[in-house]
């Protein structure tokens, strides 16, 4: 799921299900409780919600498909 | 029955509030107009530009003198001028382009973020940059305040699906859906002309990694709405044969390669290129711009590639990182840091992006008035086939696209678009897609979505397509058009989906037929059975427009540099 809501840090200000670019968010019936990740393979993992959210209560956590390959660098020869 | 709003009526639509279409609406608006955007999400973080971007390519007098001498560095230095370009469209960018960074600048975007103009990266030491270094992150907002500045009507959630034209074909409105609500409906807007800024869909191809669906450098909200409205309502399209790979990160597939200022390197640290002068922070390593086949190159010896930062300064790994937080790719570097990655001890994995789902195809063809061949229609930004140059081109040619549609729409008149039969038709189809029941075994929209992809990257890829395999790819296609017809939709937001992959079966259908008729192999059209170059191609563009209701193709000659110097 890419977006994570720390649900304690979470205002239901419902600002990101606003403004998310690909509608991966979803209402709630009762609205003091925080939105859902509906559709989580939507994601672009643009952080619009991250940069925007108030109480600084999301993070975008890459799904392990996409996980960046790195390793060991040597030093660069000339 | 399917909910049709009250209608709306303005001067000027602009379908999509990303880049190209908020500076459309902002020079409509100064030019008098009445100016109604209809976006799909929420135009403070929508579009390509959402969170952010690389780079902002433009003219600053006092770093090249004339914008001829910019124009002519442009050309020897951008990747993205080696692709379609009528000159004419790249002359009159590269001289508007400082007017829209003045304006951005005076409007509160930083575009000299470290006191001076520094152009950075995608050029060699030597080489003078051409690409302007910017903080992107806060343009969006930026842009939504000056269009609501000027009486702007922007409706958020309200995705655009269609055109509607007069007796005489010229526009007279637009349908979008209303998703603002919980219950969907259509909204139908009176307009005298349309800007359309919908962006380029690339997911006519199936991406890899993440859930195999938005995993993409250009923004994944765009199905090419704009492009199949403006094909059906007879503007013809061009370069859509076309088609390429991006680069970068190794499945997570992202824009901005050159923000990472460090070396290509091999796994035992021989860089790609040898430089005489460190490249580093202004430069990066242009080894990828200059050459993109360095990647399939290197995999052919069984060599993985690595962007190295050991030989690096510390101010470079500072810019690297202050450069993802401006162009979208916080979550990457957010990423980076959870799994423990460090720019000192660690090298990167980059690659030719697994599929062509990056640099799809191109658009519809229009002047440099941005007028397309339909009568009141204009195009801007990345929906424009015949010219491309990022978020600086969205901004420049959606500035001119808005203040012409302006102009047009003096001497016109609102007609009751909303009495046009496609509107109910629309209604009605909504509501069929609508209201199935769940369970039954109708097909979703990702089951068509990915079925298209397949298809798409099985039959017409980079690697090379033929005629056979072009007819297999048409014959599929039709079948999955009409499981399209089953499809059943649970919400709103399905249904926008929904409405997307139609128009993506059509756009491939586009695609398919272009590259069945050019049969000959070039840089961005690769024919199996016809490995050569065909001459007569040669400085022509290959065009798609329907006559009467069939996709006919055609060729024109590209606009050269020589004619507009």
């Amino acid at each position: 799921m890419p977006p994570v809501i720390n649900k304690k840090k979470c205002i239901s200000c419902y600002h990101c299900v606003d403004i998310c670019p690909l509608d991966v968010f979803g209402r709630q019936e009762k609205s003091d409780r925080p939105p859902m990740v509906k559709y989580p393979e939507e994601c672009w993992h643009c952080n619009a919600c991250v940069i925007e959210c108030p109480a600084k209560a999301l993070r975008i956590r890459l799904p392990v498909q996409d996980m960046v390959v790195f390793i060991d660098a040597p030093d660069v020869k000339n | 029955m399917f909910r049709i709003n009250e209608t709306l009526e303005c001067d000027v639509f602009v379908a999509g509030g990303g880049i190209a279409g908020l500076s459309a609406a902002i020079a409509a608006a100064d030019k008098g107009a009445n100016v109604i955007v209809g976006e799909k999400a929420n135009t403070i973080r929508s579009g390509n530009g959402a969170t952010g971007n690389d780079h902002f390519q433009c003219y600053v007098p006092e770093v090249f003198g004339t914008s001829e001498n910019y124009l002519k560095n442009l050309i020897e230095v951008a990747q993205e001028m080696r692709g379609l370009h009528d000159m004419d469209w790249i002359k009159v960018y590269a001289e508007e382009s400082w007017d829209r960074c003045k304006e951005w600048e005076e409007w509160g975007i930083p575009m000299r973020p470290h006191g001076t103009w520094e152009y950075a990266g995608h050029h060699a030491p030597g080489q003078m940059g051409v690409h302007l270094k910017y903080a992107g992150q806060t343009q969006k907002p930026v842009l939504t305040k000056q269009a609501l500045k000027r009486g702007v009507k922007i409706l958020n959630h309200h995705p655009f699906v269609d055109l509607i034209t007069d007796d005489e074909g010229a526009i007279c409105g637009a349908i979008c859906l209303d998703l603002s609500q919980d219950e969907p409906g259509l909204q139908v807007v009176r307009c005298k002309s349309v800007v359309l800024a919908s962006g380029r869909t690339a997911r006519i191809y199936n991406c890899m990694g993440g859930m195999g669906l938005f995993n993409m450098a250009s923004c994944p909200a765009s199905g090419g709405e704009g492009m199949v409205a403006a094909y059906e309502a007879g503007a013809r399209l061009v370069n859509v044969e076309n088609n390429g790979r991006g680069m970068g990160i190794k499945f997570m597939h992202r824009g901005g390669k050159s923000t990472w200022v460090g070396l290509y390197t091999d796994i035992e640290g021989n860089p790609v290129v040898k430089y005489d002068k460190f490249p580093g922070w202004e430069y990066g390593d242009y080894a990828a711009d200059n050459d993109p086949t360095i990647f399939p190159e290197a995999r052919k010896k069984g060599e993985p590639l690595f962007m190295n930062f050991k030989n690096n300064s510390d101010y470079d790994i500072e810019f690297t990182r202050w450069g993802l937080e401006h162009e979208g790719n916080a979550g990457t570097l957010d990423h980076l840091d959870d799994e423990g990655f460090d720019f000192r001890k660690h090298m990167i994995q980059f690659d030719r992006h697994l599929a062509q789902a990056d640099q799809a195809i191109q658009g519809i063809d229009c002047n440099t008035k941005a007028e397309t061949t339909v009568k009141g229609l204009y195009a801007s930004g990345q929906e424009i086939g015949n010219a491309i140059g990022g978020i600086s081109f969205a901004a420049v040619s959606g500035n001119i696209a808005g203040r012409n549609a302006a102009e047009y729409s003096r001497s016109k008149v609102n007609i009751d678009a909303e009495n046009d039969p496609k509107v109910r038709a629309y209604a009605e189809h909504c509501e069929k897609l609508l209201s199935g029941e769940a369970g039954t075994g109708a097909p979703d929209w990702k089951e068509i979505q990915q079925a298209l992809g397949w298809t798409m990257n099985e039959y017409c890829n980079t690697d090379g397509t033929s005629e056979h395999l072009i007819e297999v790819g048409e014959k599929h296609l039709e079948r999955i058009v009409k499981k399209s017809e089953t499809v059943h939709c649970e919400d709103g937001h399905e249904l926008m989906r929904a409405l997307e992959v139609e128009k993506m079966l059509k756009l491939a259908k586009l695609v398919l037929t272009s590259s069945k008729e050019r049969r000959e192999s070039n840089r961005k059209h690769k024919r199996i059975d016809y490995p050569e170059a065909d001459h007569k191609y040669d400085g022509m563009f290959m065009t798609i427009q329907k006559v009467d209701g069939k996709p006919v193709t055609g060729l024109r000659p590209a606009v050269k540099l020589e004619e507009v110097r």
